[in-house]
Order: structure tokens, then sequence, then C-alpha cells
């Protein structure tokens, strides 16, 4: 009995220590978040339609519209936007137009870059190509930063089969660090 | 306190496991054309002059070369070439596609080309009424040469007859190209 008394005072005695903190009038804790370089694109122009010039055999054109967000590191960050086909133009009969026929060049808003595709870029489906650069400490406007565009260029040759339609998927790809 | 600080390192751990992405998308656009047959002429001889050699009323003769761009529709597609005097020889007095001064009298050609179709495969006397065919194209024709373009050529034959009065003669020959 005496053992038990005494396990009991004991468990007590510590359960009133383990409760022993402090009431105040306030407490804090301390809220953290660890923030990363981050992006994302939005491309508005679901179908980009070529259209031919006012001329014979003047070339095709279009533009395909997008927006982005981003954030890159405050030091040493960057980041970039590629497009990429997954093949040529083809028609339903298998025809195709080869991508070294379709160009672009683009205008890009701030903070992007558009240097590297300020010129025509051929089309690739092999590597990505350059839509747009970011450098350090990038920021687009919260809601996404728009106005950016790729203007398409397809050279108009004589050899094209003439098809219903001829379509091609063009991936962009953003990527912040 | 122990509760507290298994919180803490809970909201911690959640957190940067939100943020731990690199922050790659993507999005997607359908590129798409539709191409359709075109036909287009270029760089026809601005002025095809008709000479004769010799006295004894060789014909006169002379070529007008053009070039072609064409493209037909691969299943049953068509097209052509075709010229036609749009305006007879002027002033009066001297030749005439419309009203020669002798029967017999013409303005005719041959075609020779070097490229897509089949040219006129003899000679075919020009008119001011109608349009006389110079190339035809079939289905899926493309201009073999690009960017330079095909070339054909009319060769000219002009009767010299004698009843002509002296002096220079002009007259305007339109060239229509079509494909479908």
């Amino acid at each position: 009995m005496r053992k038990i008394l005494a396990l009991t005072a004991a468990l007590l005695l510590s359960a009133s220590w383990s409760f022993a903190q402090t009431y105040a009038g306030t407490g804090t804790s301390s809220i953290t978040v660890s923030i990363g370089a981050e992006a994302s694109i939005y491309v508005s122009t679901s179908t980009t339609t070529l259209s031919e010039g006012a001329t014979p055999f003047a070339n095709f054109a279009g533009t395909t519209n997008f927006s982005y967000k981003i954030r890159t590191t405050k030091s040493g960050g960057s980041g970039y936007i590629t497009v990429l086909f997954g093949g040529p133009l083809s028609d339903s009969a298998a025809d195709t137009i080869a991508l070294t026929n379709l160009s672009y060049v683009c205008t890009d808003v701030a903070p992007a870059s558009g240097s590297n595709c300020a010129s025509a870029v051929t089309a690739s489906s092999s590597t990505g190509t350059k839509v747009a650069d970011f450098g350090t400490d990038a920021h687009s406007l919260d809601a996404g930063t728009t106005g950016n565009s790729l203007a398409w260029t397809l050279v108009n040759l004589p050899t094209y089969e003439t098809g219903t339609s001829y379509s091609a998927t063009a991936t962009f790809t953003i990527s912040a660090s | 306190m122990k509760k507290l600080l298994t919180l803490a390192a809970a909201l911690l751990m959640t957190a940067s496991l939100a943020h731990a992405q690199l922050g790659t998308s993507t999005g997607t656009t359908t590129v798409s054309v539709t191409v359709g047959a075109e036909a287009a002429l270029t760089a026809i001889t601005g002025t095809t002059a008709l000479t004769s050699t010799g006295t004894n009323f060789t014909n006169y003769t002379g070529s007008t070369t053009l070039t072609y761009y064409v493209r037909t529709t691969q299943s049953g597609g068509s097209g052509s070439i075709t010229l036609k005097v749009t305006s007879d020889f002027s002033p009066a007095n001297g030749p005439s596609v419309t009203t020669p001064p002798s029967t017999g009298d013409k303005l005719a050609y041959t075609c020779t080309i070097s490229g897509a179709g089949t040219g006129c495969t003899s000679s075919v006397t020009s008119s001011t009424s109608s349009s006389t065919n110079v190339i035809t194209f079939g289905a899926g024709a493309h201009t073999v040469t690009f960017p330079g373009g095909d070339t054909a050529t009319t060769a000219w034959t002009l009767t010299n007859d004698p009843k002509y009065y002296t002096g220079s003669y002009s007259a305007t020959v339109t060239y229509t190209i079509s494909a479908s």
C-alpha cells in the first residue's frame, strides 16, 4: 500500500511538473515559409492559324500569344522559355512540311528578354529553341505578364502538296531557378 | 511545449515541401496551315521584237519567255497557261490577227517549257477572240525549280505579207495562269 501511494504521489508530481508552464496574456509562434524560384506559362492561342499573304506564293504567317508568371532566385538565378515541336507539319494524308521552312521572331515583355529570338529562329522538333530568357531576381506581374508573342513565318513552296490542313503541336516550356 | 514544437516542425515541413519544385510548366499551341492550289507568272519578256532575215519575205520570228510557279491539287487538280491577243496590231494597214490583209496570214506560236506541265505540241494560231493553250497542268503538278521558277518560251511566227504597209506595229499578248 505504501509503495502504491508513493508511486501515485510520484506520478502526480510528474504530471504537475509537465504542466508547470507560464500562463501569460500573450503567446507567440514563429511562422516561416521558404520562397523558391517558380514559373508558369499560359499559351492563350490554342490554335495558331498560318494565313497566306496577298500575292501568289507569299509566305504564310501567324501569331501565338502567351503570358507568364515567374520568380527567379535573388542571387544567381535565371530562367527561360523554349518551344519544341512534336514533329513536322502533317496532314491526314501523311503529307509533311519540314520544320526547316518554319521560323519565328519573338516579342517579349520585361522581365523576359527576347534577344535570342529577335531575328528569325527556325522551328525544331529535336531541341527546344529559345523564346525568352530571364535574369537574376526576375519577377513578373502578380497576375502574369501579358503581351508576349511569337510571329511565325512559313515559306510558301510550290512543292508542298495541297492539303485540307497541315498541323503540328508546339510545346512551350518555362523554367526558373 | 513538446506539442508546440511538434506542431511548428510540421508547419515548417509542409511549407518547404510546397515550394520544393523547380518551377517548370508547359503550355501548347497547335500550329496549322491550309495549302491550296496556286499559280503565278513573272518575268515575262516585256517587248518581243519580231524580225525577218533575208529579202524574200521570210516570216517574222521572235520569242517571249516567261517564268511560272504552280501547285495543283493532289487529286483531281488541273491548271493551264493560256495567251490571248488582247490588243491587235496597230496602227492599221499592217499585220492583223483579227482581219489580216490576206487569208492565211497569222500570228502563230510554238511552245517550249522547262518545268512542270505539258506545252503545246504543235503550232498554235493566236486569236483576239479566245485564249489559246500554252501549257497544261495535271493533278499534283508542282514547280520543279524553286525559287527561280520554271520557264516557258513561246516562239512566234508572223506571216510576212507584202500587203503590209511599211512602219512599226505593235500588239499586246496577255498570258494567264490558273490552277485548281
